[in-house]
């Protein structure tokens, strides 16, 4: 808490876009993201794949020409999904990812909580909570002053129900400073 | 109890699911696909094992009637008075 604290604190000390002549791609500091897409993953080396979405707040350090900046993203992440025999599985994330942006791509790296339930035939469930570690690279494909659409993959390995998910989303990201 | 989603359950569950979509006449009732056992035990006490679940979900619905897979698991997981009990439905030792 104390060191995303410290990470946004630095983000927002750098001078603004108020002093940036004028706009260029990638030059946001604070931006929301949307994005969805499909994730297949594997629970326990059962396969269960499904629709995914992303909703994150990404935090940028200043833009300077050429050079690579930190950024930072907290992200809520989830995905609906069935097993080979028709089990209901939903998988929510909540976590933080530290990267660095170099041109149109970016990538990023970070720990997260996974909440991780499958149905049982009949009535009830199995769930786990834990932790897992999360994998991203993003690219954008098309930028204006007011946004970037962009192209994320990303995979993460979570140690509760040793569940290892990759997946592909397409999103927008909206310029906030 | 367990508290992560365990290996052996979530195998357990897929197998059963599994059987009743293909074997007719199985209910399932007296399957019990919880591990109870505990994570000091290891969670891996469910009433099929890791093999039989395997050896289920690997075959075609044809397969386990034909093999008479379904026999064995309405015997042993219908529920009420049962018939012979065998440890294994599906992976015969």
């Amino acid at each position: 808490m104390r060191a995303s604290a410290a990470v946004l604190a630095l983000l927002l000390a750098a001078p603004g876009r108020a002093d940036e002549p004028e706009w260029r791609p990638g030059s946001a500091r604070l931006a929301l993201e949307i994005a969805a897409g499909g994730e297949a993953a594997w629970i326990q080396y059962v396969p269960v794949h499904g629709p995914t979405g992303s909703l994150a707040l990404v935090l940028a350090g200043r833009p300077r020409d050429g050079a690579p900046r930190f950024r930072a993203k907290f992200h809520l992440r989830g995905r609906m999904g069935e097993t080979p025999e028709g089990l209901q599985a939903r998988d929510v994330r909540l976590g933080g990812l530290l990267g660095i942006d170099v041109g149109r791509f970016g990538f990023g790296l970070g720990p997260e909580l996974a909440f991780v339930a499958v149905e049982r035939v009949g009535p009830g469930e199995m769930s786990s909570d834990s932790l897992a570690l999360r994998l991203a690279a993003d690219a954008s494909l098309w930028e204006s002053p007011f946004g970037a659409l962009f192209l994320e993959l990303t995979g993460s390995f979570e140690t509760g129900s040793r569940q290892q998910t990759a997946a592909l989303l397409v999103g927008y990201r909206f310029h906030l400073r | 109890m367990c508290r992560q989603i365990s290996r052996h359950e979530l195998a357990c569950e897929e197998a059963k699911a599994r059987m009743i979509r293909c074997c007719p006449g199985f209910t399932g009732e007296a399957l019990d696909c919880e591990d109870t056992s505990g994570e000091i035990m290891g969670c891996n006490q469910v009433e099929i094992d890791l093999a039989d679940a395997h050896c289920v979900t690997d075959r075609s619905c044809e397969a386990l009637v034909a093999e008479g897979v379904c026999t064995r698991a309405i015997q042993n997981f219908n529920g009420g008075p049962s018939g012979t009990w065998n440890s294994r439905i599906c992976a015969l030792p």
